[in-house]
């Protein structure tokens, strides 16, 4: 599906609207998802999916055919979400209001709430951190993809991602949540 | 191996970016130590866990609000208006066809309105209109508009039930032009741009809305269906620092 990414960037720049359509059939799920995995509000992924279209749309002459252009959607996408978070001080206002589901570290828990709970604690996270979780594990992309997406080196992910499950791990284990 | 390079050698066994040697060592480390071989299963697990994370389905409403946003910009290339641009008359059916543009217009606000007024079946020469501005700026003459901030000038012209406006535009991003016939119709006959600006234009009932994206040089021939009828004039501008900018305001009659 990537490959041929570039074959729908040329139409729609050569004038066939409906070609970008197919580009946001293809990305529409994905970046919304990761988006949400990055704000946690559904309202605030949406803003970012649809700005994260709109800015590749307008800027679709700016396009470097060198590149991918799933990596370069997702940069877009992931600017205007971390943005939306660090405006809105989300990790703030979403640690604030979870600290019930907490549980002792006693405590173990399995099942369904497992998922909702390692959602709780990437939210803790701060918005970089939480930014090459979703992108690694969500999305399934390398540590070269990641790094094209997030301008940074592809060591740095590596760093960053090693920091990030770290303090995610010790989140999880605050909640309960242990293996 | 202290606990912190026991982890790294794991998360790259999970990543699949462990070099052979490093591998070799891992497994080798493991063997005999519960405690290292558990935090290796706790970390695999988490990994597990975190790949597993379903993908959050989008709202129906995503997908609208990213085409309307999508219509909203003109359009492109080839499928775009030709340069240079000369547009057949439009009507009202042609109204949908041309909705993006119109609603590219709508993202930028109300700014220019002037009036011209004329006498039944006279055709005028330009150099004879005259006005004042309803802004307050006095106008010796309405052949030639400075618009404000030093952002272009339009000169209009009428012959009888035509009229000729010549807008040169330097205003750098998007500028709207509205005209609304008061006779109830209005015809695009003749659209000529000079430059490479992306450009549209959208007829609704007796409104006619052009929009361009950059600094442009247009000149166009409306039809009004009645020589006397009055012509509105509205035009909206758009700028990167200052958002909505008015650029002129104000009510233009022909001298007869």
């Amino acid at each position: 599906m990537k490959d041929n990414d570039a074959v729908f960037v040329e139409a729609s720049l050569d004038g066939d609207q409906s070609a970008f359509g197919t580009l946001v059939d293809r990305y529409e799920k994905k970046l919304y998802s990761a988006a949400y995995r990055i704000t946690g509000s559904p309202e605030d992924a949406m803003d970012a999916t649809q700005s994260a279209f709109l800015k590749a749309y307008e800027k679709l002459e700016t396009f470097d055919f060198t590149y991918r252009f799933f990596s370069w959607i997702y940069r877009i996408a992931m600017n205007e979400a971390l943005n939306l978070v660090r405006r809105r001080r989300q990790v703030t206002d979403l640690d604030d209001r979870t600290p019930d589901s907490r549980l002792g570290p006693e405590q173990r828990v399995s099942g369904k709430e497992t998922g909702r709970l390692i959602e709780e604690a990437m939210w803790g996270l701060n918005p970089d951190h939480r930014a090459v979780i979703v992108l690694r594990h969500m999305e399934g992309l390398s540590y070269g993809e990641i790094g094209e997406v997030l301008e940074i080196p592809a060591k740095t992910v590596k760093s960053r991602l090693f920091s990030a499950r770290r303090e995610l791990r010790t989140a999880l284990l605050d909640r309960g949540v242990s293996r | 191996m202290n606990t912190e390079r026991l982890e790294e050698l794991v998360w790259e066994l999970i990543d699949g970016t462990i070099s052979s040697q490093d591998h070799l060592l891992l497994q080798e480390y493991l063997v005999g130590r519960p405690e290292a071989e558990e935090r290796r299963r706790e970390l695999v697990s988490l990994a597990a866990r975190l790949d597993s994370l379903e993908t959050v389905e989008p709202p129906a409403a995503l997908r609208q609000r990213i085409d309307a946003a999508l219509e909203a910009v003109p359009s492109r290339g080839p499928a775009a208006l030709p340069e240079p641009l000369r547009l057949p008359p439009l009507t009202t059916a042609a109204w949908p066809m041309r909705a993006g543009y119109l609603a590219a217009g709508l993202l930028v606000g109300a700014a220019l309105t002037f009036l011209v007024v004329g006498g039944p079946g006279q055709d005028l020469d330009q150099s004879k209109l005259y006005g004042s501005v309803q802004s307050g700026r006095p106008v010796e003459s309405a052949s030639t508009i400075d618009l404000e901030a030093d952002s272009g000038t339009v000169i209009v012209e009428r012959k009888g039930a035509q009229r000729l406006l010549d807008f040169d535009l330097r205003q750098q991003g998007a500028v709207v032009m509205e005209l609304e016939s008061g006779s109830g119709m209005i015809e695009l006959e003749s659209l000529d741009q000079s430059g490479s600006t992306a450009l549209g234009a959208s007829t609704a009932g007796s409104r006619l809305r052009l929009a361009t994206m950059g600094p442009a040089a247009l000149r166009l021939t409306v039809n009004v269906g009645e020589p006397a009828a009055s012509l509105f004039l509205t035009v909206t501008a758009e700028d990167a620092t200052l958002d909505r900018v008015i650029l002129f305001a104000g009510e233009i009659p022909y001298a007869r």
